[in-house]
């Protein structure tokens, strides 16, 4: 909606089609081929291009806490680039993730075989592999510290000998980790990997550990569904900093063209407020990045 | 008689016509080989005496016998004739990682299919006998990666037991390929899953369980199975649990926060001592920072080590028991398995005759133990690495370099990373010559933690950017099989080449040893000198094990080649001007020229 409007109001009509021609052409290729440096997909010559030009083919991952958000997100994406949205649903195996460090390689099966562009991916500094590519963000969402202990109030009330359960791997538990190794050892926090969000709110909710240390939006979504974490608090993280990451989708590397009109959509939406509407519409703890 | 005559007359006319076709069919079945009455008339159950004992012509587990040395007794290929070696037969396999072993009895080949598709064949002829193909979920399909591949098999009385992508162990008819039974050891959908196939010990089946990542916190095991019904009998984990007594090794992190030490190799077997030998490998996630091992606690009682993994773990089969365990690797931080073949030999060591176990990890450090008691013995290095700056002579402890170890926020160099200085594919042993011959890749790494969160479906991973590199100096070779004299720990002989090695080794009594790598080149070198007798450009990436075997007097050598697997793929990328197939995933069988 948002980037049309816009294009509506460029003052050269054929500026305006033939900007929506080239979009469309460049979805044509859409489909799998090989491109150097890719990952390696058994007889990738089964998935041909997409055939539609009219379509805005992408992916949401119900097993992101963020989907119904990303799903309203996407639609409202491809209104804007006046283009069907066509939804392919990923993920009714929600612990199908290991660590063999191949996960890339299912998005970029997911990317040749059912849509142009994956949402609900966070925008971290070389994360990502040379053929993928990210969009400008559609939200910005934090890492909340949550206890059992209505007393505390931030992070530096909890004493030393309680735990801290962190989600493995998030930039927010990697600064957890930076700081405790720069304090002294009387100070530190012991700190507990943890499998997954769900896993660390249980943990806090049995005693286990103190606080728990997750993704908001998981927060968000895991409360919905499990009543012992509604009374879970927030604390703040002090003495750390409030660590945050911006949330985009994923395209190809080969997909600049339509990258760069999604990013100009978002930009668009999040500057009428449409994204801001579809969070505050589900309670969503994200904020639009301007 | 008109229309008699006009009857001979057609007959001759269609006999003139027909002869030259007969004659050509006749012709283009004699160049077929003779089918086989019934090539499973003769196929004998498997014994323990087989397992123990295997006739030369057989290739009956992984490492073909108990002592896990990948070595072929036969030697009609020697290095008089290799030269001369020719396809005998091909078999296009499904399209994916080829990482397999093929398994030969009584004429009979075995072979195991990327996703989960077992082949009976004609070993001498390539002939289908039959086929068993999994029903696999799809989401396990569309998944795909390497976890569809399986290194082994193993065969028993009438059985060909299986490991499947899907964590069963399945029995199957050795002479039909009907299952038998199977046995669903864990749940696939919280991301167990087997990459190496089962180890067949005093009648029980043993395996080890791999993919114990996020959502497996207690980490992975090694279970025995009945034989008849897949019942499991005994479960070792290979994360010391609550109540062992090295549960305190893992820096105070509770048991549901304990990851990795998967068991994604098979075994070996002692039957004197009765004892097996099974190798762990790292811990999860592996950067140590970043799974609560580092920094070291100083609470009495509480050590980092992070047992059992990277260890060497003997159990009595009997009952599951572990007798003693050593640790090459404490507390890796940097996926430096130390999980591949253990082999058993008795070799000289300070005058005396030990019982030794033998294993290298992936720091190509060849490292020898005592295997009736774990005592460390000697360590001897091959590829330039630069994690262990020293090792005791006396204890085999290791002096980590400080400057390798990864830190979040920096990244550090490390030699040898990830897919090793060796990997999976095996070494192996010439017992004759007493030569450990060792497939080796000489690369570094920049490697610097990096949260990997960029979706909450995507939250696995190693948490490592993994940039590898050539070593300082390299004359841009990468791939490299040494040959070392295990008597007295002396090189013999060095063959380097620029494709990366990604494929076992097979030493034979003939002097040869065979060897395949990335740039798809299937080589027999002599197995004293190291000189190339014969070498061969296959269609793919030799990423399997190749196995000699023999039938009705005729010896052959299979190996399988596909392009997939991620070891394979990570060494690549040290070599991009070096490509493969995406598809065309073959068995290849050689023989000499048949003098019939």
């Amino acid at each position: 909606m948002a980037l049309g409007c816009c294009l509506s109001r460029c003052p050269e009509p054929a500026r305006y089609i033939s900007l929506i021609a080239a979009l469309c052409a460049w979805l044509i290729p859409a489909g799998g081929f090989a491109q150097s440096g890719t990952p390696f997909v058994v007889d990738e010559w089964r998935f041909g291009t997409r055939g539609s030009t009219a379509t805005l083919s992408y992916c949401i991952d119900a097993r992101d806490p963020d989907w119904p958000v990303a799903r309203d997100i996407a639609a409202a994406v491809a209104a804007a680039l006046l283009l069907q949205p066509k939804e392919f649903l990923v993920g009714d195996d929600p612990k199908t993730a290991d660590m063999s460090g191949e996960d890339m390689d299912d998005t970029y099966r997911l990317l040749i075989q059912h849509c142009d562009v994956a949402f609900g991916f966070k925008l971290v500094p070389d994360a990502y592999p040379a053929w993928l590519t990210i969009t400008r963000p559609y939200y910005r969402a934090a890492y909340v510290y949550v206890t059992t202990d209505t007393g505390w109030k931030s992070l530096a009330d909890m004493p030393v000998d309680r735990p801290i359960g962190a989600t493995i791997g998030t930039s927010a538990d990697m600064r957890l980790t930076q700081y405790i190794l720069a304090v002294p050892a009387a100070r530190r926090w012991d700190k507990y990997p943890m499998a997954s969000d769900e896993a660390a709110l249980r943990a806090v909710t049995t005693g286990g550990i103190g606080a728990a240390l997750v993704w908001a939006p998981a927060l968000w979504a895991l409360r919905q569904k499990e009543p012992a974490f509604v009374s879970l608090h927030e604390i703040q993280p002090t003495p750390l900093p409030v660590s945050t990451a911006d949330v985009g989708a994923i395209l190809l590397s080969k997909q600049s063209f339509l990258r760069s009109n999604i990013d100009k959509a978002i930009a668009s939406l999040t500057k009428d407020g449409t994204i801001a509407g579809i969070l505050k519409q589900a309670g969503f703890p994200g904020t639009p990045v301007p | 008689m008109a229309n008699a005559d006009r009857w001979m007359s057609r007959l001759r006319q269609s006999a003139a016509m027909a002869l030259p076709l007969l004659l050509f069919a006749g012709t283009a079945s004699q160049a077929q080989p003779a089918p086989a009455a019934d090539p499973m008339k003769n196929v004998r159950p498997v014994t323990d005496q087989m397992l123990l004992n295997p006739d030369a012509g057989d290739w009956l587990m992984w490492r073909r016998t108990y002592d896990g040395f990948g070595f072929s007794p036969l030697d009609q290929i020697n290095k008089s004739n290799v030269a001369n070696l020719r396809v005998a037969w091909a078999w296009s396999l499904t399209n994916g990682a080829t990482e397999s072993t093929p398994i030969v009895h009584d004429g009979i080949l075995y072979i195991w299919n990327y996703a989960d598709k077992v082949q009976a064949l004609n070993a001498a002829t390539g002939d289908l006998i039959w086929e068993y193909r999994r029903d696999l979920p799809q989401t396990i399909i569309d998944q795909a990666g390497n976890n569809m591949a399986k290194r082994n098999m193993a065969i028993y009385q009438d059985k060909l037991l299986i490991a499947t992508s899907d964590a069963h162990l399945v029995a199957l008819d050795l002479k039909t390929g009907k299952v038998d039974w199977d046995h669903e050891t864990a749940d696939w959908r919280q991301g167990w899953r087997y990459t190496a196939g089962p180890f067949i010990v005093d009648g029980m089946v043993l395996q080890g369980m791999t993919g114990c990542g996020n959502a497996e916190p207690g980490g992975c095991f090694i279970t025995a199975h009945d034989i008849n019904t897949g019942a499991e009998k005994w479960r070792v984990w290979t994360i010391a649990h609550p109540g062992d007594p090295n549960s305190d090794t893992w820096n105070g992190v509770p048991l549901e926060s304990r990851f990795g030490a998967s068991a994604w190799v098979a075994g070996s077997f002692d039957p004197q001592q009765n004892l097996v030998f099974y190798g762990v490998g790292q811990p999860y996630p592996w950067i140590a920072e970043m799974r609560g091992t580092l920094p070291a606690k100083t609470a009495p009682g509480i050590s980092n080590t992070a047992l059992y993994s990277d260890s060497t773990l003997a159990i009595d089969p009997a009952t599951g028991k572990v007798k003693w365990y050593h640790q090459y690797l404490q507390n890796d931080t940097w996926d430096l398995d130390y999980v591949y073949e253990r082999m058993l030999m008795d070799l000289p060591f300070n005058g005396k005759t030990r019982k030794m176990v033998i294993t290298t990890g992936k720091l190509g450090i060849i490292e020898a133990l005592d295997r009736t008691t774990g005592e460390w013995l000697w360590a001897k290095e091959t590829v330039p690495q630069n994690v262990v700056s020293h090792i005791d002579p006396k204890t085999g402890e290791k002096t980590i370099n400080q400057a390798a170890i990864p830190h979040i926020g920096q990244t550090t160099v490390n030699c040898p990373a990830d897919p090793g200085g060796r990997g999976w594919p095996a070494t192996a042993y010439n017992p004759k010559t007493e030569t450990l011959f060792l497939p080796l890749n000489e690369f570094c790494s920049n490697t610097t933690p990096t949260p990997l969160d960029p979706g909450q479906a995507y939250t696995g991973g190693g948490r490592a950017i993994f940039s590898r590199t050539l070593v300082p100096h390299s004359d841009g070779n990468v791939g490299r099989i040494d040959a070392i004299k295990l008597s007295d720990r002396s090189n013999v002989w060095s063959f380097r080449e620029r494709g990366p090695a990604t494929g076992g080794v097979l030493p034979t009594a003939g002097g040869v040893v065979f060897e395949g790598g990335w740039d798809r080149i299937f080589r027999a070198f002599d197995d004293t000198t190291g000189k190339v007798l014969w070498q061969l450009r296959t269609n793919n990436a030799i990423n399997g094990f190749p196995v000699a075997y023999s039938v009705n007097g005729r010896e052959y050598v299979a190996v399988s080649v596909g392009n997939g697997s991620s070891h394979a793929k990570s060494l690549a990328t040290l070599t991009p001007e070096l490509t493969v197939p995406d598809g065309g995933s073959v068995l290849w069988v050689f023989a000499l020229p048949d003098k019939k």
